[in-house]
């Protein structure tokens, strides 16, 4: 009963914010304070105090979660039953939950094969800014009765409602792992990612940062095996990636203003100045540029990840048909505007 | 008071005339941007009456054919102006009704937008336009070693913009994902007209994922243009192996045997008794006609890896109490079993003069309880039932026997399909798991949805089509609807029709 009493008291909240014209911020461990734009909500709901998991049996391959549930806590659980949760999003500071994983919709060193937080999104429990407790999708693979409201969940940054509850799609944990590093220039390194992606060979992951290339091979023993005979390269620890994912390399780690970029895996744009690269080249960090990067990109979307105060957009600006769809979509999540205003677009 | 009525019947019949004679220039203007390429002549119009839901029908207004965006981009224009519903159309082999045209409306096929526009073999992605079929695009990049994933048993007809307008799925579905998986954008345009982009062909796009949203929206929220999907290199080996088993209940608990040993195969299809002896007199596949169920299993990976993985899933096949593993000598064989299971439903149709084609979607530990009761169903209806699945992700497709020139067989085959939905939905399901809600599901929308979720579903549509002119009256049936049928979904605690008295 005392997830009854936290939801009613949101929904009183809910209910109170509309009255007096306020806002609320949607808070889980605050691993990802950083993230989006600045705001000052009048109240911040923390939805850590809504955990637990409601639903796992591993044959299903879905696990279904309060969405405080700690990150941490998922995946223990999943490990403890050899499974894992394929787009595997940073926790950063150990604190990340649930719901600010699907809020935030940030995937993993693996993105390029094992998909993004919201291909894993099943269903999920949401309050609106109406004040309405609603539940859309489900716990199966496939479903397509009504709009898929789920996956339009990932990534919204806490403007479109509450997540109370999510179920999202787990795999077996593969049979082996196995990572091979290589030291060499980032030209050198795109070169190897496209020919790896355009392989059949299991390989999940594929980064360069500090002039080394690093491919993650995961899959079954065998294929791994056969993988590692013919991909030279030293075997190094598996942890780079989990150090990667998190944000503890150094570069990452230190960067005061960091631009995540989005580009073609083949791409040319912002190669040199780029210090950690991954989705098989898709994905770009770069660290305190001189410059904006959204400048000097051809094809693709440059965010500003994480940065002081400034006069940049964090996000690249939508087209104006886009931008409409959002606004009205807003709109009809949360009329009065109380959730998260300002934090994903200054309109939104 | 007489001659009050004379004026309003005069000025009705100005009104009706005159509108009549507006739309009749239209339809010139109309059929002008398609320089030709329209059908206005009812006869020849019944082609499109329907699409593969064919108890369905209704001629629409007019059928347009535009070949380019700028043409799309003008019609949508001009319908918005004067308000005339659109209903787009790919192939028409949707099961739903979900391109059935509108009385009053255009029916816009995307028929002749059926190129490949670019192939990227670097980035591993292809640039098609709508009414590409989805195996042309296989077939296209076949010689360059690579595929597109998602392949529904129509993929020889039905094109990608059907595929995005029902997140289509397939029999790979459990290892490479649904249509939303393995698109990266689309073009769109608008109801007004206007052309827009959502996604991209890198990894991800900012803002909401917009994307997703269209992905099984049913043709309600914009005309899908272009479509750019993500190509997968091809597993060097695959090898399909056929287990049967004597009872359906033992089949169905294999599934779950499968996956707790970590082996997640490119597909995972059953078949029950009387959906194997219809495909094996139809294709001859060399299904086993003792068997009360047959489990159609695909893995692939390198010829080392399949060795392996055979060898493990045989036995647990084995352990589950299937009576006999076969595993396809070669290619001939492989096509031979996926054949009987594509060819399931025409095999099925030469069962009974009509079949109704459901697609509840379960958890897959229910498949042995819902199959259990389906049997009960299908005796307490009178009507027989192949039942043909997707077993490795729930998806069920009951195909219900009935002749519809026999006086109330077309009702009791009506009751039992929804008798099935309602199980489905018991059993912590959904109503549709690929083939969409089109016309025909629309009732049980109000079983799987309170009035609140229903009422927000209206909004996205709201934001994406504020006159309501897409595909009217389909996938989301309004709360009125729901009403009248006399059924709405509560959740618990929940007050009934909360928001229904004004009706």
């Amino acid at each position: 009963m005392q997830e009854n009493a936290v939801t009613t008291d949101w929904l009183a909240r809910i209910a109170h914010a509309r009255v007096r014209g306020g806002s609320l911020g949607i808070r889980g461990g605050g691993s990802k304070d950083f993230y989006g734009e600045p705001t000052d909500e009048a109240a911040v709901i923390d939805t850590r105090d809504y955990a637990g998991m409601i639903e796992y049996s591993p044959t299903e391959l879905v696990m279904t979660a309060r969405a405080g549930t700690s990150l941490a806590e998922i995946r223990q659980t999943l490990m403890d039953a050899g499974q894992y949760w394929p787009c595997d999003p940073p926790g950063f500071d150990g604190q990340a939950t649930l719901g600010g994983c699907i809020a935030a919709g940030l995937a993993g060193p693996g993105r390029a094969t094992r998909g993004s937080v919201r291909d894993s999104v099943l269903g999920v429990a949401i309050l609106t800014g109406s004040g309405q407790a609603l539940h859309f999708g489900g716990q199966v693979m496939k479903n397509v009765a009504g709009y898929d409201v789920s996956r339009l969940m990932v990534g919204s940054l806490g403007t479109l409602g509450i997540l109370t509850q999510v179920s999202f799609k787990v795999l077996p944990l593969p049979q082996e792992s196995l990572t091979l590093a290589y030291e060499e220039s980032i030209a050198a390194a795109q070169a190897r990612f496209l020919a790896v992606s355009n392989s059949t060979a299991p390989c999940s992951a594929a980064a360069w940062m500090d002039g080394i290339s690093y491919l993650h091979f995961s899959g079954s023993l065998i294929g791994v095996t056969d993988a590692r005979q013919s991909a030279g390269g030293e075997i190094v620890d598996n942890a780079i990636w989990s150090r990667l994912r998190d944000h503890k390399i150094d570069s990452l780690r230190d960067a005061e203003s960091l631009w995540r970029v989005s580009v073609l895996p083949d791409s040319t744009d912002l190669l040199d100045e780029t210090q950690v690269l991954e989705w098989h080249g898709g994905q770009r960090w770069l660290c305190d540029p001189e410059f904006d990067p959204r400048t000097r990109i051809k094809a693709g979307y440059a965010t500003l990840f994480r940065a002081p105060k400034t006069s940049l957009s964090r996000f690249s600006p939508l087209s104006p048909v886009v931008a409409g769809l959002h606004q009205r979509l807003k709109k009809a999540f949360d009329p009065d505007r109380i959730f998260s205003p300002g934090r994903l677009y200054p309109d939104l | 008071m007489v001659q009050k009525l004379d004026d309003m019947l005069s000025t009705n019949l100005i009104d009706k005339l005159q509108e009549t004679l507006g739309k009749d220039q239209l339809r010139k203007r109309l059929e002008a941007i398609c320089e030709g390429h329209s059908v206005a002549d009812r006869a020849r119009m019944t082609v499109y009456e329907t699409d593969g839901l064919t108890a369905k029908r209704q001629l629409p207004w007019l059928v347009l054919l535009p070949s380019t965006i700028e043409q799309v981009e003008q019609i949508m224009a001009l319908c918005h102006a004067h308000q005339v519903p659109v209903v787009a159309r790919g192939a028409g082999t949707g099961l739903s009704g979900g391109a059935m045209p509108h009385a009053e409306g255009v029916l816009l096929s995307l028929a002749r937008f059926n190129k490949i526009l670019a192939v990227d073999t670097r980035n591993l992605v292809a640039r098609v336009q709508p009414g590409v079929t989805n195996l042309a695009i296989s077939d296209h990049v076949r010689h360059l070693g690579l595929f597109y994933a998602p392949d529904p048993s129509s993929q020889i007809a039905c094109t990608i913009g059907g595929n995005v307008a029902e997140n289509s799925g397939g029999v790979h579905c459990l290892k490479y994902g649904l249509t939303v998986h393995n698109v990266r954008a689309l073009t769109l345009v608008s109801p007004l007209g206007e052309r827009y982009e959502l996604g991209a062909e890198a990894f991800d796009a900012p803002g909401y994922d917009l994307l997703a949203l269209l992905h099984g929206s049913e043709g309600m929220l914009g005309i899908v243009v272009e479509v750019t999907v993500k190509l997968l290199p091809q597993p060097a080996q695959v090898a399909v192996l056929l287990a049967s088993f004597a009872e359906v209940g033992k089949a169905a608990d294999a599934v779950g045997d499968i996956i707790n040993k970590g082996i997640l195969p490119a597909g995972l299809e059953m078949m029950d008794k009387l959906a194997i002896s219809a495909a094996e007199a139809f294709v001859h596949a060399g299904y086993p006609l003792d068997a009360a169920a047959i489990l159609i299993c695909e893995l692939d990976g390198s010829a080392a890896e399949i060795e392996y993985q055979q060898a493990l899933l045989t036995q647990v096949l084995i352990d589950a109490g299937a009576q006999q593993v076969r595993c396809a000598k070669n290619a001939e064989e492989r096509r031979l079993l996926w054949l009987g299971r594509k060819a399931a439903f025409p095999a099925v149709g030469r069962l009974a003069p009509d079949y109704y084609c459901m697609d509840g979607t379960i958890p897959r530990r229910e498949l042995a309880k819902v199959l259990a009761q389906i049997t009960q169903l299908s005796a307490q209806h009178d009507l027989a039932v192949a039942n043909v699945f997707h077993a490795g992700d729930g998806n069920l497709h009951p195909l219900i026997l009935y002749d519809a020139n026999q006086s109330g067989q077309t009702e009791r085959a009506e009751a039992f399909g929804a008798d099935i939905l309602r199980l489905c939905i018991d059993h912590g399901g959904t109503i549709t798991g690929e083939h969409g809600v089109g016309v025909e599901k629309i009732n049980e929308m109000c079983l799987q949805f309170s009035a609140d979720e229903l009422t927000l579903f209206h909004g996205v549509k709201a934001a994406f089509d504020p006159q309501g002119l897409l595909n009217p009256g389909k996938a989301v049936p309004t709360l009125q609807r729901c009403a009248e049928f006399g059924a709405m979904h509560v959740h618990q605690g929940e007050e009934k029709f909360p928001d229904l008295e004004r009706f």
